[in-house]
């Protein structure tokens, strides 16, 4: 388990030492060794104590549990299809984004609270830089906002976590939290998961950074820094059950919000990426659906959909930057007639598409389904919602789809004919995508949930 | 005794080199092996002569502040090294001697002696590395508030002396008007020297006019000092008969960090930036103190101490005699300046607070100190924590902008001691040991 932390480490204290040219073959090296590492080196159950800050209540508390398994393995292969896809990186970007990943990996094994905060800060802060430094012409202030939102949540769950920690609480195994601490502990956390998450109307600067930011940047944001925060309601969800239980109903109904409002929001966008960024604020209202009610279906239904989307996002947005590269533009309506200049492009266009409207055979449908049977046993007002927003979610990605498949190409293409080999990179994402949605019941087996309940 | 008798004559000795004009380095090297010598000597049990006995605080403690003082000079004389004729080097110890007696002393009489030669050693140095007219107004005033507030502290231990009948420092017994006035112009005194909210507006002009080194010094030998003494006094009760103390430490340190977060944000120039982020440090060391929690004041006393060493020896470094605004530190980390633009980037992160590094811990230890208070203190004190982000990583970002390549930068290249202290905030940010030792034994 040490070695998966130590490759991410060593790698970024080399880093700065290497020449530019051999940064992006390393890149690639890291990903690949450290995702196989997660696959093979990582086994259910491993764990790792170790005493740190003893008097800070901060230690080192890592384990695997078989929710964060397939995350980690997530982590893995979005950090790799982003290696493969940049063709050159600049090397403060990787260093950033190394440093963003070893967050994120601290953050989903860890089982000390402080720990988790600091994971979740490593992850936070770095984007800062990555969104101000490379992307559009607004991406000054999409990273101001961006860092304003973060940094704000991430107060509030430092608060969160510094109120269970002077109460002695101080890892995710503890089971007994006072009832009085408990709702107040989970009012501070639900603003840390209603601006991270993000929900409606705390989405704000969820679209002004995927606006702006880089491929790489929105492909690692949405694919797995995103999934930090719902994490973490899973993480505090044995310790808070009784907040949760009480809570459940507000927030189901809020996070269905959200999706209606998600995809009322994605359809209305004229522009391909800011279509997948309101796309994944409807995604992650669905997983707060599912983490509401707390039961054992819904949690499992949030991890597919966290899966299925971490797949499917990074996935649209590397297909849209290279739209960009072959035409110039973002905007939907330049796309027309696109799928005779580029099919393969165009094909897994298509397969992320799919994925968001939640067609079976793809990873987001076992997930939202489950999310639609949990409502339908705790409450199917929201369903009232939830089916609406599906539809909407359908139109806006069949709108999209019949622009780039019928028509005639109008916009002049640039003479870079598209990198057949950036193109096929999207098979790190669009390959796990497919053999999840085919048999979502091997994975659950593989990752020891005990079958689908 | 030797290490007090060593300590009166490191500066005699400097000040004899200065008469015979020996070679600076020679004077330099005779500083910091002094320095180091006199680290040695307190770190060991001592006695002292019966009829000075009654002049030392008794605890324990002491012996931490009495280094940290030492080693923020020893740090000092390290970073300023280029800088330091045998002038500076002789004003730079009679300003350590008398940060070692003021927080070392049991006497109202000997503190104030102690302070005031730290002021006179600040005063002689920001004068002395004084280059234009605008680092002349800037020490005079610096040099007429601080006037002002020594006054303050005259007047302050005149009325605690009456009171009390002896100038011997020790808890309030009684609530009398004329003591409460007392301790009050002696608790603001000290709020003037660390530069915080009310009393801060001297520091940024201050800073942004004296030179690279003399802000340097200004930034941590007189704040080291001010904050040992207060959190000395604060904790064993001297200042107990000061009505509302708790609710007023707590309103001054959320003050202190909300004005120097708030004045930090949008500033265009590093050294105005600096100073009031160190403003808003300030706060939280004198947050623990609200609830007398000697602990997590100290450990964030020792944080900043080295944090601001590190920020300000590369930050002088790098720019030389100018200001620079973010625009002249893009493309830094391509030239020969890339180790002190790293130390910048570490030690700016440390100051905010980012994960493996000291601040980090040691803002937990101020936070987590006041957590069993109201909501409302630790919750602005969070949220303003997060506000810090946003200016030090606004700072961070143009050493990382892409630029065209400029080969007119006036940095020097090469290292100095200012490296050593950015590898100690990452050190000690993950191995704990050294603080946990230091926590457990001595606060």
């Amino acid at each position: 388990m040490l070695l998966y932390f130590l490759i991410p480490w060593m790698f970024l204290i080399l880093l700065p030492w290497l020449p530019q040219a051999k940064t992006r073959p390393l890149f690639i090296a890291m990903a690949l060794s450290d995702t196989l590492q997660a696959i093979f080196g990582l086994s259910l159950g491993q764990s790792f104590h170790g005493s740190w800050w003893p008097s800070l209540g901060l230690n080192i508390a890592l384990a695997v549990t078989p929710f964060s398994q397939p995350l980690l393995w997530l982590n893995g292969i979005v950090l790799l299809s982003i290696a493969c896809t940049n063709q050159s990186p600049s090397r403060d970007s990787v260093f950033w984004l190394s440093l963003a990943y070893s967050g994120v990996s601290l953050a989903f094994l860890s089982r000390n609270l402080l720990l988790y905060f600091l994971g979740f800060e490593i992850a936070v802060l770095p984007f800062y830089l990555l969104v101000r430094k490379e992307g559009g012409t607004d991406r000054r202030a999409a990273a101001l906002y961006f860092l304003a939102f973060s940094a704000i949540a991430g107060m509030f769950l430092l608060a969160a976590t510094l109120t269970l920690v002077v109460h002695h609480i101080t890892t995710f195994d503890s089971h007994v939290v006072p009832r009085t601490l408990q709702f107040s502990v989970y009012g501070l956390l639900l603003v840390m998961w209603a601006i991270k998450t993000p929900l409606w109307p705390f989405h704000l600067w969820l679209p002004r950074t995927h606006g702006e930011a880089s491929t790489p940047v929105s492909m690692y944001l949405s694919g797995v820094a995103l999934k930090v925060a719902p994490f973490g309601f899973l993480s505090f969800s044995s310790m808070l059950a009784p907040a949760i239980h009480h809570a459940s109903s507000l927030l189901a109904l809020w996070g269905a919000l959200t999706v209606l409002l998600g995809s009322l929001l994605a359809l209305g966008q004229t522009d391909l990426k800011q279509t997948v960024a309101q796309s994944s604020i409807a995604s992650m209202g669905y997983v707060l659906i599912a983490l509401s009610f707390g039961t054992s279906l819904g949690n499992q239904a949030a991890i597919l959909i966290m899966i299925g989307h971490g797949l499917a996002s990074p996935l649209l947005f590397l297909v849209t930057s290279r739209i960009y590269d072959l035409i110039g533009s973002r905007q939907i309506q330049d796309m027309t007639g696109l799928y005779q200049k580029s099919p393969a492009l165009v094909s897994w266009l298509t397969v992320g598409a799919f994925a968001y409207m939640g067609i079976p055979g793809l990873a987001l449908f076992p997930g939202e389904f489950g999310v639609v049977m949990v409502a339908l046993q705790r409450d199917p007002v929201i369903l009232y919602l939830i089916i609406p927003a599906m539809l909407f979610m359908a139109a806006t990605w069949l709108r999209v789809l019949a622009r780039v498949h019928f028509g005639h190409l109008t916009r002049s293409t640039s003479n870079v004919s598209s990198r057949t080999g950036s193109v096929w990179s999207a098979a790190w994402l669009g390959i796990p995508l497919i053999l999840i949605g085919i048999a979502p019941i091997w994975w659950t087996h593989i990752w020891n949930w005990g079958g689908l309940k | 005794m030797t290490a007090w008798i060593v300590l009166g004559m490191v500066p005699i000795v400097l000040m004899v080199f200065e008469l015979l004009e020996v070679p600076k380095a020679l004077s330099l090297g005779t500083l910091a092996a002094g320095l180091a010598i006199l680290m040695v000597l307190f770190s060991q049990p001592h006695a002292v002569l019966p009829m000075y006995e009654h002049l030392l605080a008794p605890h324990q403690a002491i012996v931490i502040y009495q280094e940290l003082v030492l080693g923020t000079a020893l740090g000092l004389t390290g970073v300023l090294a280029p800088h330091q004729d045998r002038l500076a080097s002789t004003l730079l110890m009679m300003a350590t001697a008398g940060g070692v007696a003021a927080v070392s002393t049991n006497n109202w009489l000997m503190l104030f002696l102690g302070i005031e030669t730290v002021n006179v050693g600040l005063y002689g140095l920001a004068g002395h590395w004084s280059w234009t007219r605008i680092g002349d107004e800037a020490l005079i005033k610096y040099f007429i508030l601080g006037s002002l507030f020594t006054a303050a502290e005259v007047a302050g231990i005149g009325l605690i002396g009456g009171i009390h009948g002896t100038l011997t420092i020790g808890p309030s017994t009684t609530g009398h008007s004329v003591l409460i006035a007392g301790l009050t112009l002696m608790f603001s005194a000290l709020l003037f020297k660390m530069g915080s909210f009310p009393f801060h507006l001297w520091a940024p002009d201050t800073y942004e006019g004296t030179a690279w080194p003399a802000t340097t010094v200004i930034a941590t030998l007189p704040k080291i000092v001010a904050g040992s003494v207060l959190i000395h006094l604060t904790t064993s009760g001297v200042f107990n008969a000061l009505p509302h103390l708790t609710q007023g430490l707590e309103t001054i340190a959320v003050g202190t960090m909300i004005v120097g977060s708030l004045g930090a944000w949008r500033q265009r120039r590093l050294k105005r930036m600096l100073a009031y982020a160190a403003i808003a440090q300030v706060g939280y060391i004198l947050l623990p103190l609200s609830s007398r929690h000697m602990g997590a004041a100290s450990v964030y006393l020792l944080s900043y101490a080295l944090t601001s060493i590190a920020v300000f020896g590369a930050a002088s470094a790098l720019s030389g005699s100018a200001n620079p605004t973010r625009l002249d530190l893009v493309g830094v980390l391509d030239t020969g300046g890339r180790w002190f633009a790293a130390t910048l980037i570490v030690a700016l992160a440390g100051f905010a607070g980012f994960p493996f590094t000291l601040g980090m811990a040691a803002k937990l230890y101020s936070i987590e100190a006041v957590m069993h208070d109201s909501p409302v203190l630790w919750l602005t004190a969070l949220l303003v924590t997060g506000f810090t982000f946003l200016y030090y990583f606004r700072w961070i970002y143009p050493f990382f902008a892409q630029s065209p390549k400029t080969d007119d930068s006036t940095v020097s290249p090469g290292i100095n001691t200012s490296q050593l202290f950015a590898l100690l905030i990452v050190g000690l940010g993950i191995w704990s040991y050294p603080l946990a030792w230091l926590t457990q034994n001595f606060l």
